[in-house]
């Protein structure tokens, strides 16, 4: 169901997608790049893989900061002893 | 709009049950009545020090029975509870007879404890489908009970001036009775969500691991030890000061208010950003063993009352920001039995330190146990320069260490499940795909819809904090690796795979989303 990659082009998927980062990052040498560009180019599930990793991405950068740092449990079972003592006696 | 509004209904009689049940006349004048009926100060520390050991060993069955029978049930048996110490104390002519009655009020908290919080959840869950509400509406009834004790605070000192001092408990009874019947009409949620509780043996295990992992972690759990040490040594025992100097009950009225308000605004100075700089810290620091020392040397009442305020208000603000540098220092898997574990701690600290003030009061006087009140805001103060002025994300990293130590490191997951691939011996094609993924860019999918920024955001709150706090940095805010790097004192391999870890997560949320999306569509 997907078009599998040529075997010269060396690289399995598992190895690309787990790699996708550091692609991104521009972390891989000109070798290693030229290698995934390749391997991308013939399998449309690693790009399919780079894509949703492109969207998630995308949607993380529409958060602010603010919106990840909502109150955590801790904090919240914390404060709410916190308010209860007085009660305690 | 109309989710919320069903909710506010829903919700109607635990508000009101609340407010009544947070009426607690007899509060602020109690220790005034205690040395009446014959308390000293050693017999408070001793009630003291039973309590603290009672509370957290009864919360586990209260636990069970709320989740195996009924909640409202044991919110309602938690209210009946109270009715019956009130009586009790205002009949009480003894210390025996009162040291009953402080025991139902152990019995009711224990109870209440966590039941509440249930209630509320499920009810936000029942009536808007999700439980983002929790937190505003959970905010809505401590704002409620805070209401109520400050007033009940303000009033109680007041009656106590015209009435004996007994009548504060009697005129408490019927408005918790009016409490517990409000109780009647709450319509019970049916989403029986098992609270997750873990023995304490299981708390105190994943505490211990923890602080033998020693760095800035051990520092943490020491600061939220005596920070809480101070903050229940002031509730419990402040108005004993009011004792001593004799001063009128009238004004042991807004002494409760002041304690109880600093409780609220001391979690909104706490949450400041510059709260936690330097200089802020350094007199802050200062501030608090300066009113330690005032309360050892002070006999002006209106001045010891103002000085405990203080302190109440500093050592709720340290609360906030250790509170936070605790979640951020402990990997997520073991989060829970730590808090829980520290809470334990805290009580159980309490015990030798309540017993030894009552013992040293006692003997000596109030101004020499306050010395004790000296030696913990001086450890306070010193735990708060080292803990509190450095850069968030540098002392999770040392507490991450800590932690790492006494825990094996996160697992990093990868992006896409093993299975989703042929395995190594494929004849045709090892490592490649079995189920591939497909596109969602131009697919239609709803990428763009809020419904899918949400699921991010969950997904984001939900990682480990390790992960998490790279994929913020770099992906929300936007920062360079290098940066991330330096910040997290991370190498740039483990900031990668801890990045790709998190994003993987987040993928797979999405793709979980999008599929239930199709499928419902």
């Amino acid at each position: 169901m997907t078009s599998r990659p040529q075997p010269e082009a060396d690289l399995q998927c598992v190895e690309v997608v787990e790699g996708l980062t550091a692609y991104l990052d521009g972390a891989v040498d000109e070798g290693q790049r030229r290698r995934i560009d390749s391997h991308l180019a013939g399998c449309a599930g690693c790009s399919a893989a780079l894509d949703q990793f492109r969207t998630t991405i995308k949607l993380s950068g529409r958060l602010t900061a603010a919106d990840v740092s909502s109150l955590d449990p801790l904090t919240r079972d914390r404060l709410e002893t916190t308010l209860r003592r007085p009660r305690r006696k | 709009m109309v989710f919320r509004d069903a909710l506010g209904r829903r919700l109607a009689p635990l508000y009101l049950s609340t407010f009544f049940g947070g009426l607690a006349l007899w509060v602020p004048i109690e220790k005034l009545f205690m040395t009446q009926i014959g308390f000293t100060s050693a017999s408070v520390g001793l009630m003291a020090a039973v309590y603290a050991v009672v509370v957290p060993v009864l919360e586990i069955p209260s636990g069970v029975l709320a989740d195996r029978w009924s909640r409202r049930g044991v919110l309602i048996l938690a209210t009946l509870a109270v009715i019956v110490s009130v009586i009790i104390g205002g009949f009480s002519q003894s210390v025996t007879a009162y040291i009953v009655a402080a025991a139902f009020l152990g019995v009711f908290f224990a109870l209440q404890t966590g039941t509440l919080e249930s209630i509320v959840y499920d009810a936000v869950l029942e009536e808007t489908g999700d439980s983002e509400a929790f937190e505003r509406t959970m905010g809505r009834v401590r704002l409620i009970e805070s209401a109520a004790l400050v007033a009940s605070a303000l009033a109680g000192g007041l009656i106590a001036q015209f009435a004996p001092l007994r009548a504060t408990y009697f005129l408490t009874a019927p408005l918790l009775a009016l409490s517990a019947v409000m109780l009647l009409w709450l319509r019970e949620p049916q989403l029986h969500r098992a609270e997750e509780r873990d023995s304490l043996r299981g708390q105190i295990q994943a505490t211990v691991r923890a602080v033998l992992g020693g760095g800035h972690l051990r520092a943490i759990i020491a600061l939220t030890v005596v920070g809480a040490l101070l903050m229940q040594g002031m509730l419990e025992f402040g108005p004993l000061w009011l004792v001593a100097l004799l001063v009128p009950p009238f004004l042991y009225g807004p002494h409760w208010a002041g304690l109880t308000s600093a409780l609220g605004l001391g979690a909104v100075l706490g949450a400041r950003r510059w709260f936690t700089r330097e200089w802020t810290v350094r007199v802050f620091a200062v501030a608090v063993v300066a009113c330690c020392v005032l309360l050892v040397v002070s006999d002006h009442a209106v001045l010891v009352i103002g000085v405990q305020v203080a302190l109440m208000l500093l050592v709720v603000a340290v609360s906030i920001p250790v509170t936070r540098r605790l979640h951020d220092a402990v990997p997520s898997t073991i989060r829970a039995g730590v808090a829980s574990g520290v809470g334990t701690l805290t009580w159980l600290a309490f015990v030798p330190f309540a017993v030894v003030f009552g013992v040293v009061s006692q003997a000596a006087g109030l101004d020499r146990g306050a010395w004790l009140f000296v030696a913990i805001g001086v450890i306070t103060a010193l735990l708060m320069l080292f803990v509190l002025p450095r850069a968030r994300p540098a002392v999770a990293q040392a507490g991450l260490e800590g932690a790492a130590a006494a825990l094996p490191s996160m697992a990093i997951q990868p992006a896409f499940p093993p299975d989703r691939f042929l395995p190594p011996d494929d004849p045709a094609w090892p490592g490649h795909w079995a189920n591939p993924p497909s596109a969602w860019a131009g697919s239609g999918l709803p990428t763009d819809s809020p419904e899918a920024l949400e699921e991010v955001r969950s997904a984001l709150i939900d990682l480990p904090a390790e992960a998490r706090q790279v994929i913020v940095l770099r992906d929300v805010e936007g920062r360079s690796p290098k940066d991330v790097e330096d910040a997290l004192g991370l190498s740039a391999e483990r900031e990668r795979a801890l990045l790709h870890h998190a994003r993987g997560q987040v993928r797979g949320r999405l793709e979980r989303h999008f599929q239930r999306a199709e499928g419902a569509s």
